[in-house]
């Protein structure tokens, strides 16, 4: 079934304060899209008005399904949240944490079965941190705290995935490794998802699509495979102002000019 | 004749012995009192009286009754609060309801008292710190600690003689002394029961043999139950530790917040040996309150004692020990059956 | 999975029934072993079956009872205010119980039932009152639960001090402090019979949610986002801990400590936390408070306030804990 989101005329509201305005955007499965965007051009704003945790007018519809209207446990069966850190105040099992993506499916009073748990270690292998499964969240490294995160979230079996700057705790070669795993679960798994991000030049590596974001609008889209070098620089400097676009081995690296 | 004289020598010189004898703390050696006299209260401290106070306060119901005893209710200008809870006042000396309060046993109304000009104000020991500042007023406060039969005796004379009421004082002292020595020779070798207080908050609170509560029960020839426990307060016990001493008469505290009948109809405690005989009562406080260390209380020690043993001092018996009292220092016709 | 919690259980439940056959052997009144035999054979005299089903049988179900109520809801408040500080105290179930037992004392006459059911009813509604200004405060998220707590606490702090300022010093403060040191002298097979139920029916729920309740462990977005309805789940989560709380304490009076120091002996001994840790943290919390309790009742003929005991026993083996540096699981 091909998975897809479609936001039309949304307006987000944090605070009062109207952030977002009139967005719209479509993305289809195994997409892997970023928002960017300088500090405050309400990219977190709009990850957080499409989860539904704060105020929004407007339409935003994932494969037909109206989610301002779905309720909290509905919602989170079709999406998915990863936030920049997951802290938490006391140890706990790596498993117990990726167990918690079941809790969507799960009636009020259900409890885990051996089935569910082994579905777990499965997806654990397959991002390859089956070996933490017993071992405290809290003494993982950035980079294994995030892909048990992920792994909870593909648990949670969310068609569109959120993640707000999942990568920003990290160093530039764990990096690297979470956004390619991230891509490569996307297509196996036929997930799309949204990230927010700070470097352009990760979103150029490994994105599909770039939302350009500026004073709660979305100004241009960058399609990385189809716009030429010249395109994506003109759409880039709308945001970053004097930048220069180099080419390598395929890939396209933003500089300041 | 000659051994006539000798035994008439002996007793001049006896008598002569007696009263050059060095006085006691509080003991009193003439019939008026001279001012302007030191006193020593109840603290330790060193009073001066200059003359005969003409306005008293008392900021303690114990003080009070006594003042009430001695016959000077007419001198009391200041009372404690809430003087309506005691029968006494009601009963001999109806004029002290009007009078101003001046504070609780934890709070004294330090404006209410120089606003009454006092010549002599009496106070329980535990305001020691508003004592302390009265003084340093220039108000005259004698600290009164009647914790057990002595120290009532005691503070007795401490009043009398700052009173010029000595003669009054002694004789209050005799006839608590007399009625003492009554239940000794009445109850002389008497096989003692044994007795469980229940406390006035709580049934399972009950005193220790520190407490002034003890001493109400063996002067009436009981066993406290409790006298194992040491506290200098009321302490919490157990059904169990209350069915392990099994008393033979359970008695209330006069103030008791629960009934005769919760304690007859408490299942944990039908097997011991006071339920099982309907044997619980309650300390009478229609008049006043017995079981506190105010000047009448032996007369709680007597209605125990009447009702522990009834054959050898029935509550006839009691009843007219108490009128006696009553009529000779309050001035008052009672009947502790009403 | 981690053996650890499994086994923990399994320690702690037989260090429980251990205790519990001490607990039976020991009190003022004396039973040996022979008898308690006799009494459950029921071939012992009637004095001793009363001493037994009546007063010991009752307070030993209720005091293994209360420390588990009250350490399984230590737990469960430090998970859902990420704060290893947090006890029964802060969400006003123990200052509104003794609001309420004091109005009793003082304005009611005091007696055992009546006490019983205004403590229950204070700590109610000093929980709701919480609640409800947590609800209409502008920021909707854990810190206006614990403002409103502290409000609530403020308030219910001051009743107190009005109430013990107007009780008759005589008698009325003292029973005052009694209550509000916790005592298990007064318990009986009748007064037990009240509380059980309530208390179990809620610990029961609160064990039904422990799914719930460990995903409010992590920040209210990551918990909303997946799929617990935090506006709806919390509110119930801690009116069930008030409810089991509030029946406990209502008959016994505060008891301090256990419902701190349960959770964190369990994390220490074994490090994770889950609910199989806070069924652990119980099961410390029964052992600790049942210990306290016969040494309160058996040391002396007078009754020792067990609060006074369970902060002496306790502090001790959790400085004991803490000096060791290798975990037990």
């Amino acid at each position: 079934m091909r998975n897809e989101l479609e936001i039309r005329n949304l307006d987000v509201f944090y605070k009062k304060r109207h952030i977002v305005k009139n967005i719209g955007l479509t993305m289809g499965t195994k997409e892997f899209n970023a928002l960017l965007g300088r500090n405050g051009c309400g990219k977190t704003t709009l990850l957080k008005g499409i989860l539904g945790l704060i105020k929004t007018e407007g339409n935003i519809l994932l494969n037909g399904a109206s989610i301002p209207t779905l309720g909290v446990k509905e919602k989170a069966k079709s999406i998915g949240y990863i936030s920049q850190r997951t802290d938490v105040t006391y140890s706990i099992g790596v498993k117990d944490l990726i167990l918690m993506g079941l809790n969507p499916h799960l009636g009020t009073f259900e409890q885990i079965d051996k089935h569910q748990e082994l579905k777990v270690i499965d997806i654990a292998k397959e991002l390859g941190i089956e070996k933490f499964l017993n071992k405290d969240y809290l003494t993982l490294s950035e980079g294994q705290k995030q892909l048990v995160i992920i792994a909870r979230a593909i648990v949670q079996d969310a068609s569109l995935l959120l993640l707000d700057e999942p990568d920003s705790a990290m160093d530039f070669v764990v990096r690297h490794i979470i956004l390619q795993k991230l891509k490569e679960i996307l297509i196996l798994h036929n997930k799309m998802a949204l990230i927010t991000m700070h470097d352009p030049n990760f979103a150029l590596s490994y994105c599909d699509n770039i939302f350009l974001m500026k004073d709660g609008g979305l100004l241009e889209t960058i399609r990385v495979k189809e716009d030429g070098i010249k395109e994506i620089k003109r759409k880039l400097r709308l945001i970053y102002g004097e930048i220069d676009l180099i080419e390598y081995k395929g890939s396209f690296y933003m500089v300041k000019a | 004749m000659k051994k006539t004289i000798l035994a008439f020598t002996l007793v001049i010189i006896l008598f002569l012995g007696g009263c050059l004898a060095p006085s006691k703390k509080g003991e009193v050696e003439t019939e008026n009192t001279s001012y302007p006299l030191i006193i020593t209260d109840q603290l330790g401290r060193e009073v001066t009286i200059e003359e005969e106070p003409e306005r008293i306060v008392s900021g303690y119901y114990i003080s009070t009754s006594l003042l009430i005893a001695l016959d000077l209710q007419d001198q009391i200008v200041g009372i404690e609060n809430k003087p309506e809870k005691r029968p006494i006042y009601k009963l001999a000396a109806p004029r002290l309801l009007q009078r101003p309060n001046v504070g609780t046993m934890k709070e004294l109304n330090m404006e209410m008292v120089l606003e009454l000009e006092p010549d002599l104000v009496i106070l329980p020991v535990k305001l020691k710190d508003n004592i302390e500042a009265l003084e340093e007023l220039g108000i005259k406060v004698i600290a009164v600690n009647p914790e057990n039969s002595d120290l009532i005796n005691e503070m007795i004379a401490i009043i009398s003689k700052a009173t010029n009421t000595i003669d009054r004082g002694d004789r209050l002292v005799e006839a608590i002394d007399r009625y003492t020595k009554k239940l000794g020779t009445l109850l002389d070798g008497i096989d003692e029961k044994t007795v469980y207080l229940g406390g006035n908050s709580e049934f399972l609170n009950t005193a220790g043999s520190k407490m002034y509560q003890d001493t109400l029960i063996t002067l009436a020839r009981g066993k406290n139950v409790a006298t194992e426990i040491e506290d200098s307060y009321w302490v919490n016990v157990s059904y169990e530790q209350l069915l392990k001493w099994d008393p033979d008469v359970i008695i209330l505290a006069s103030e008791a917040e629960y009934s005769k009948d919760d304690v007859l109809n408490d299942t944990a405690i039908r097997d011991i040996k006071a339920v099982k005989n309907k044997a619980v009562e309650v300390i009478p406080n229609n008049i006043e309150a017995w079981d506190s260390p105010v000047p009448s209380s032996v007369l709680g020690s007597l209605w125990m004692a009447s009702v522990l043993y009834p054959d050898k001092y029935s509550n006839e018996e009691f009843n007219l020990d108490v009128q006696e009292f009553y009529s000779t220092f309050y001035n008052i016709e009672v009947n502790v059956n009403e | 999975m981690n053996k650890g919690p499994r086994n923990g259980i399994f320690g702690f439940s037989v260090l429980l029934g251990f205790l519990c056959i001490i607990s039976f052997r020991v009190g003022r009144y004396e039973m040996n072993t022979g008898d308690i035999f006799r009494v459950l054979t029921r071939t012992a005299s009637p004095m001793k079956m009363n001493v037994f089903f009546n007063l010991r049988l009752p307070r030993t179900i209720l005091v293994m009872l209360a420390g588990f109520t009250l350490a399984y809801v230590g737990s469960i408040l430090q998970t859902i205010f990420k704060n290893p500080l947090a006890a029964p105290e802060i969400i006003g179930v123990s200052s509104g119980a003794s609001a309420g037992a004091a109005f009793s004392i003082v304005a009611l006459g005091g007696g055992f039932y009546v006490t019983m059911a205004s403590a229950f009813i204070g700590a109610i509604l000093a929980l709701g009152m919480s609640l409800l200004i947590a609800s209409k405060s502008n920021q909707k998220s854990l810190a206006s639960f614990v403002l409103s707590g502290i409000a609530v606490n403020a308030l219910a702090q001051s009743a107190i001090m009005f109430l013990k300022m107007a009780a008759d010093p005589e008698r009325q403060l003292a029973s005052i402090e009694f209550w509000m040191m916790g005592g298990f002298n007064t318990i009986t097979a009748s007064k037990v019979r009240l509380v059980i139920p309530i208390t179990l029916i809620a610990l029961f729920f609160l064990i039904l949610y422990r799914r719930q309740i460990e995903i409010l462990s992590l920040k209210d977005d990551e918990a909303r986002a997946l799929g617990v309805n935090i506006k709806r789940i919390r509110p119930i989560i801690l009116m069930l801990c008030s409810i089991a709380v509030a029946s406990i304490v209502s008959v016994s009076g505060l008891v301090s400590f256990i419902g701190l120091i349960g959770p964190h002996l369990s994390r220490l001994i074994v490090k994770r936390n889950s609910s199989r840790v806070w069924m652990i943290s119980g099961l410390i919390g029964s052992s600790l408070l049942l210990i306290s309790d016969i040494i309160a009742r058996s040391i002396s003929a007078s009754e020792i306030p067990i609060s006074i005991c369970t902060s002496f026993i306790g502090a001790p083996v959790l400085i004991y804990l803490m000096m060791r540096k290798e975990h037990l699981v």
